[in-house]
This record gives structure tokens, C-alpha cells and sequence, in this order.
């Protein structure tokens, strides 16, 4: 008998067209997905190499270069574990694939198990990028032996496991309790948040155990040398211990010992996973679907409830409905706004002593440093406005219900203006967010909250048009589940990179001209006015034209 | 009135869906077009309503070109789709709204319709919830419903009686009827032989991308029993009704 849950395994990789990267044969999808892998992987793996090496070359003085693995092993498991629960609340439960495997004879854990491992596998590029580097550049420089390089392709391999299975168990505890409401479309949302911030309060407690270790100590643990530090950046992930200590002794025995835990545990927490699988699961899935309005019925209000809206008014409205009411794109399009405000504050609420943050906020508000201060604010917004996901996924939501929008008596110029506009307000509304965390934890002064609420729209604007310019050019039309268009869409990926570039280009054009408060904000403003225009017109020429030869 | 004159449509470069096609549907009929699975008439509808283009040949609906005057052509256009699973996370009344806000369909217009709509379809209890809770056939109720709270001067198709229940399917025959009265184009496709000869005034049969025929019902039966190649497709519409 075949082993089922590799069987499905299969399915669902292929189900999901593989990895989502080649979307459409066009010239447009082939030449992304080129530049993709020959340009922008390339150069990250680079300059993530060129940072290991001098970080190794300046903690080598001190005895330190360990340190460059365990942070690289951290960064993983956070990343994973960040990214993980996102992904496993879509997968586990609002995938649409899951009615289809509810009435198949197959078992939780084999469902679990699969789904596990088609997560597992895309964690790998994340993994990819930050460790391959790391290890070789720590494996060359310590001139390391043949075992470890094995010890490194174990702990790749492994990297996710733990994170992972974490961050499924908190997520099937808790939906295993907001099935049982009536309420469930409602709590089945709630349910993913309170998932997504538990797994944040657990990152805050182990970055706790940091603070705890007082100044004096850390002076110690520096002049100790061999290597010392590393007890504490591996704590900030708990697994990341055993792996960090099986790679920097991998000749030793303690090396050997490390990984033997690390691997019983990956195991232990693999198979725990199942059990409570098996446990919890269906209890929490079955039923999930059902939808709350089939309680109460009630006669429609002809009056109250029939009224007339503008064309772009009403469609953007229903484009902002169906962000916030499809679990799969609330979580990944809306929530994302309150989540990522609270992920760049975090390291400035959670390391450190006080002394830093108030220095900090002492160079936020020293007169010389405000122009860094607006290119900053800057750079988060546009960081923000490509996260989002919105507009480079618009056209790909609509999958083959596409025909609706090409029957519409509808000119595509407004509907791409409906679009972009419910885009531009989910981006406002993380800026608000940003900008009410910048308050109070940075305090911003109240006339640069002002300013910024009245120019944040530009960089936001800019990064709608290029999202669904992106979409419009090359759309994942052919999906089955809704976490296909959205999560595993390589045009939201796209877009987030060009946020991220914009968002550097910021940071960096600031500090290289050195603009003061003044000229920075009049300069930002002005140069991305300027984008937006250009954008904005190759959106409402080209990107009309591609919309009406859509053919879905 | 529906004109489609000399309509091509390939697909990726080879297949060709719609060949030449020439069709003429008048007002005040109810027009059924005819043809086996994979026939063309989806690929056909679709060009009728601008979901595809044309790769040539012009189409007009009601003198107007949907090439050149997309909008003002669509707004004449109902099109009711045989895919209903549209807008699900939308509520009943959202999506009535939605529809009617896209045709510009004043307030008093929309009540009015809404109300006797509901009521005709027995929908009325569940507009308040979210498309997603209804079953097929009410989805295919609210999809019907959304296209003709706007009045369309054209009533376009695509298997509509496919998954209604007996009585859905005698009021949504007799709405084309009336709608047909009132001088307004009714359009539909089947697969079906036998709902063609009950309901239609006027068939047109279509296989592989050609028009066979196009005529009364009276004139099909006669060519039926004259011409061999429409006896084999006769055969193939009545072998395996639904």
C-alpha cells in the first residue's frame, strides 16, 4: 500500500501548480520569473554572504564568530515561525481544498501530515537564503571538517520542523475552540488573530530571557571569548540551542550529543503535532464552512436596506468587503497592516535596556536627524503599501469569476480606479496604525503626524499602481483555493521587493545627500509625486488596454 | 436584437471554437441555441456579452457595436452565466445592490423589483444571508434575479435550467416568456433538445464552431428528417437528455 499522506503531499504540491512561480505563459510572467532567479536571489544570497563575512571578520577579534551562526539559526526559526502561522491558520483551515479531503477515508494526521510538509518545503527558501550562506562562509573560515558540513545539511533540513510544529499546535488548540459558536464566520477570524498574537507574545517572552541578563554579565560573557555570546542569541528561538552547539563542536562529542537532541526533538515535536492532529483536527475543521446566516430569518427592509451608490463608490466598497469578510485575504491583506507596525517596533520595546531606546528617541528628536526621520516614516509606508498584497493580487482574486468583470457595463478605467482605491485605503490604514505606534512608543512630534497624514498616500498610491500593474501582466487566474491567489502568488512577492527597494532607495538618498527635515519631505514628496504620475499613466493606458484583452 | 456577422474565435493559435459564424436573433422571440458539449456556444455567448473578444467579425446588440462601444452595448446586456458560484462572500441584498448600482438602476426602480422578484422566486427570507449558505439553485436564483433588476432589452443565457428545481424552472420559463412579450430579446443556450421544443420560438443549432441551422421550430423538424448531418447531431442531443 502506498503511504497516503505522501500521496497527497504530491496532490496538493501539484494542486497548487507546483510552487505558484510560473503563473501564465506570457513573455511578461517568463521574463519576472527570470529576473527572479538570475538577478534578485543571486544578489540576496550575495550580500547576505558579504555581511557573514566581515560579522565573522569583526567577532573573530573577540572570539565571537560562532555568534554568526546562532543569529543565522534564529532569524530562521522567527521568520519561519512568523510566516509559518499565517500560512498554517490558511492552510489547516480556510483552504478550500480541505471539503474536498474531508470526505476521503483519510485520517487527521494524514492530512495534517501532508499539509505540514507542503508548508515545510516552502520554508526552505527562507531557510535557503539566510543559512546556505552563513554555514559555508563559518565553515570556510573555521577551516571545519567533512562532519560539519553534514551537521549543517541536517540542521537546514530540520531548520523549520520545530517552528512549524509550534506554531500548528498553538493554531489548532485555539481553532479547536472557536468552532464551537455559533458565530463562526466572525470567530473563525478572530481565532486566526489570537493565533497570530499569541505566536508574537511568545517571541516577546523568549526575547525577555535577553533582558534579563544584565549588562555586568554581558561584559563577562564578551571577555570569556570561545564563543560565549552564542548562549544568548540562541535563546531568543528556543530550539536553535542544540542545533548552534552541534555546529560549532561538530569534532567534538558534545557536538555529536547537540544534534542527537536536536533531531530527537524535531522528531518528538513532529510526532506530537500528529497526535494532537488526530486529537484536534476534525473537531476544529469539520463544520468550519458552514456559514453563521442560515440562523434567523428576516424579511429585507425595502427602504433601509435598497439604496443607490456611485459605480466606483459601490464596486470598491464590495472589493473591500470581500477583503475583510474572505478569512484567507483578511488575514494576509488587512491584518498584516496591524501585525507589521508591531513587528518593527518590537526589537526597540523588547531588546536592549531603556538606556538605548531613550537614546534613540534622544536622535529621533535631535533637530540634525530629522530629515532620517521623515526618509524612515517614508520607508515604512512604502514598505507597508507593498506588503499589503492588495493590488498585485486584485485581478488574481478574481480567478474564474473574471467573466463578471468584463460583462459589467463598467469602462476598465474604473474599475482599475475601484481597485487601486481599495488598495490605497487598506495601505492608509496601516499608515495610521504605524503612525499611532510611532506616537506614542517614538514620539513623533504631533505636527510630523499631521504631515504625514496628509502626504502618506503618495508612496501608498505608488505601490498600488505597481501591484496591480504587476497583476494585470501576469495574473494567477487558475486557482482553486483563495490562499493560491493571494499566498501563493508570486505577483504579491514581486511587489513587496519593489516596496522594499523603493523603501532602501529612501533611507539611502537621504543619507547621501544629507536633506534636512525641510528638503527631505519636500523632496520625497516631490519624487514620488512624480512616480505616481508616471505609474499612474502607463496604469491607465497600458494597464487599460491588458484588462480589456483578458481573457479569463 | 443580437447581429453576428462572419464571428471567428481561435484558441491558442489552433483550436478553432467559432467558425464564420453568422446569426441574426430578433426581438419578441424566445431564440435557443442548440449544440452538443463543446460546440461553441459558451465560446459564442461570451463574445455576445465581451467576456472575449472576436478574433473577426462584428457584433451587434441592438445596433451596437460591442467592439467599438463596449459600454453602451453591455448596458443593454442580462447575462446570466452557468457558473452562479460568484460573489459568495457577498450577502443576497449586497449583491442585488452591487448589480443594480453597475446598471444605474434608480431607487424606486430597484425596490420594486427587487420586492416582486423575491417574492416570484421565493428568495425573500434569505437575502439577508451570504450567498455562500445557498444552495446551487439558489445561487443560480440570485445571479437571475441580480441581471434582471435592471430590465435588460436583451436576456442572455448560458444553460439556465440546468440544477433548478422543477418549480424554479416554470417560473424562470415563464419570466422569458413575458419578457419576450414585452419585445425584449431572450437568448439562451442548451444542450437539450427537448427544453428547445418546448420553450423556443426560434433555434439555432451549432456544432464544432458552425451554424447548422437557424429557423422556427416547424422548419428545424422538416430539415431534421431531410439532412443527414443534422440527423446525426439530433441524435446526439436526444441520446442522453437530462
Amino acid at each position: 500500500m502506498k503511504n497516503k499522506t505522501l500521496t497527497l503531499t504530491r496532490i496538493l504540491l501539484r494542486n497548487g501548480d507546483g510552487f505558484g512561480i510560473k503563473q501564465s505563459n506570457t513573455g511578461v510572467s517568463k521574463f519576472l520569473y527570470l529576473f527572479f532567479f538570475v538577478v534578485l536571489v543571486p544578489v540576496l544570497l550575495f550580500t547576505v554572504t558579504r555581511f557573514q563575512i566581515s560579522a565573522y571578520n569583526t567577532l573573530a577579534l573577540i572570539g565571537q564568530e560562532g555568534v554568526i551562526v546562532s543569529w543565522a539559526l534564529s532569524l530562521v526559526s522567527i521568520f519561519i515561525f512568523f510566516f509559518g502561522i499565517f500560512y498554517i491558520v490558511s492552510s489547516f483551515y480556510f483552504s478550500t481544498d480541505i471539503e474536498g479531503l474531508l470526505h476521503l477515508p483519510l485520517k487527521p494526521l494524514q492530512i495534517i501530515g501532508a499539509k505540514f510538509a507542503v508548508i515545510t518545503l516552502y520554508e526552505y527558501g527562507i531557510a535557503f537564503v539566510i543559512l546556505a550562506p552563513t554555514l559555508i562562509v563559518y565553515g570556510i573560515k573555521s577551516s571545519q571538517s567533512v562532519l560539519f558540513y553534514l551537521y549543517s545539511a541536517i540542521s537546514f533540513i530540520l531548520a523549520p520542523i520545530i517552528p512549524l510544529a509550534i506554531g500548528s499546535i498553538i493554531v489548532m488548540v485555539i481553532m479547536r475552540f472557536t468552532n464551537l459558536s455559533r458565530y463562526k464566520d466572525l470567530l473563525k477570524i478572530v481565532g486566526g488573530m489570537v493565533a497570530i498574537f499569541v505566536g508574537l507574545f511568545v517571541n516577546i517572552m523568549t526575547t525577555r530571557i535577553l533582558e534579563g541578563t544584565s549588562t555586568g554579565q554581558l561584559e563577562q560573557l564578551l571577555l570569556q571569548g570561545e564563543n560565549s555570546l552564542v548562549k544568548i542569541t540562541s535563546a531568543v528561538f528556543p530550539s536553535t540551542k542544540w542545533a548552534t552547539d552541534a555546529l560549532l563542536s561538530s569534532n567534538a562529542l558534545n557536538g555529536f550529543l547537540n544534534l542527537l537532541i536536536f533531531v530527537a526533538v524535531s522528531i518528538g515535536a513532529f510526532l506530537l503535532l500528529l497526535y494532537l492532529a488526530e486529537l484536534l483536527y476534525f473537531k476544529g475543521v469539520i463544520g468550519l464552512s458552514e456559514s453563521s446566516g442560515s440562523g434567523q430569518t428576516k424579511i429585507v427592509d425595502l427602504e433601509r436596506e435598497i439604496v443607490k451608490g456611485s459605480v466606483i463608490k459601490t464596486y470598491t466598497l464590495v472589493e473591500l468587503k470581500l477583503l475583510f469578510r474572505t478569512p484567507i485575504y483578511f488575514l494576509n491583506c488587512v491584518l498584516i497592516n496591524f501585525i507589521f507596525p508591531l513587528l518593527l517596533l518590537l526589537p526597540m520595546l523588547t531588546a536592549g535596556g531603556s538606556e538605548d531606546f531613550s537614546e534613540l528617541i534622544a536622535a529621533i528628536q535631535g533637530v540634525e536627524n530629522k530629515g532620517m526621520v521623515v526618509a524612515v516614516i517614508f520607508a515604512i509606508l512604502i514598505f507597508l503599501g507593498g506588503v499589503n498584497g492588495v493590488t498585485p493580487s486584485t485581478i488574481s482574486r478574481e480567478g474564474e469569476g473574471l467573466f463578471v468583470k468584463k460583462y459589467l457595463p463598467v469602462s476598465y478605467k474604473d474599475q482599475i480606479t475601484a481597485k487601486v482605491l481599495s488598495g490605497l485605503i487598506i495601505g492608509y490604514i496601516g499608515l495610521i496604525t504605524t503612525l499611532i505606534a510611532a506616537f506614542i512608543f517614538i514620539k513623533i512630534s504631533l505636527s510630523l503626524v499631521v504631515i504625514i497624514l496628509l502626504t502618506g498616500w503618495l508612496p501608498i498610491l505608488f505601490t498600488s499602481f505597481t501591484g496591480i500593474l504587476i497583476d494585470l501582466n501576469n495574473p494567477k487566474l487558475n486557482w482553486v483555493s483563495e490562499q493560491q491567489a493571494v499566498k501563493q502568488n508570486m505577483n504579491v512577492l514581486y511587489n513587496i521587493i519593489i516596496g522594499m527597494i523603493f523603501a532602501v532607495l529612501t533611507v539611502v538618498a537621504t543619507l547621501h545627500f544629507k536633506w534636512g527635515f525641510a528638503t527631505a519631505l519636500v523632496m520625497i514628496i516631490a519624487i514620488y509625486a512624480l512616480l505616481n504620475i508616471l505609474t499612474g499613466s502607463l496604469v491607465y493606458t497600458k494597464g487599460v488596454k491588458v484588462f480589456a484583452e483578458l481573457e479569463g | 436584437m443580437i447581429e453576428l456577422i462572419n464571428v471567428n474565435k481561435t484558441y491558442g493559435g489552433t483550436i478553432k471554437a467559432v467558425d464564420d459564424l453568422t446569426l441574426e436573433v430578433p426581438r419578441g422571440q424566445i431564440f435557443g441555441f442548440l449544440g452538443p458539449n463543446g460546440a461553441g456556444k459558451t465560446t459564442t455567448i461570451k463574445m455576445i456579452t465581451g467576456i472575449l473578444n472576436a478574433d473577426s467579425g462584428s457584433i451587434k446588440i441592438n445596433g451596437i457595436d460591442i467592439k467599438q462601444n463596449p459600454i453602451a452595448a453591455k448596458r443593454e446586456i442580462g447575462y446570466v452565466s452557468d457558473n452562479p458560484n460568484v460573489f459568495l462572500r457577498l450577502k443576497g441584498i449586497e449583491y442585488l445592490n452591487f448589480m443594480a448600482d453597475m446598471y444605474d438602476v434608480p431607487v424606486r426602480e430597484r425596490r420594486e423589483r427587487i420586492d416582486e422578484l423575491s417574492k416570484r422566486f421565493a428568495m425573500e427570507n434569505v437575502l439577508r444571508n451570504p450567498i455562500q449558505s445557498y444552495s446551487h439553485g439558489m445561487r443560480q436564483k440570485i445571479i437571475i434575479m441580480g441581471v434582471l433588476v435592471h430590465n435588460p432589452p436583451v436576456w442572455i443565457m448560458d444553460e439556465p435550467l440546468t440544477g433548478l428545481d422543477p418549480k424554479s424552472s416554470f417560473i424562470l420559463k415563464e419570466m422569458m416568456r413575458e419578457h419576450a412579450n414585452e419585445n425584449k430579446t431572450v437568448f439562451f443556450s442548451t444542450h437539450v433538445l427537448d427544453v428547445a421544443e418546448k420553450l423556443c420560438d426560434r433555434v439555432a443549432i451549432i456544432n464544432k464552431g458552425k451554424i447548422l441551422f437557424s429557423g422556427t421550430l416547424p422548419e428545424m423538424k422538416e430539415r431534421f428528417e431531410k439532412d443527414e448531418s443534422l440527423e446525426k447531431i439530433f441524435l446526439e442531443l436526444t441520446s442522453d437528455e437530462e
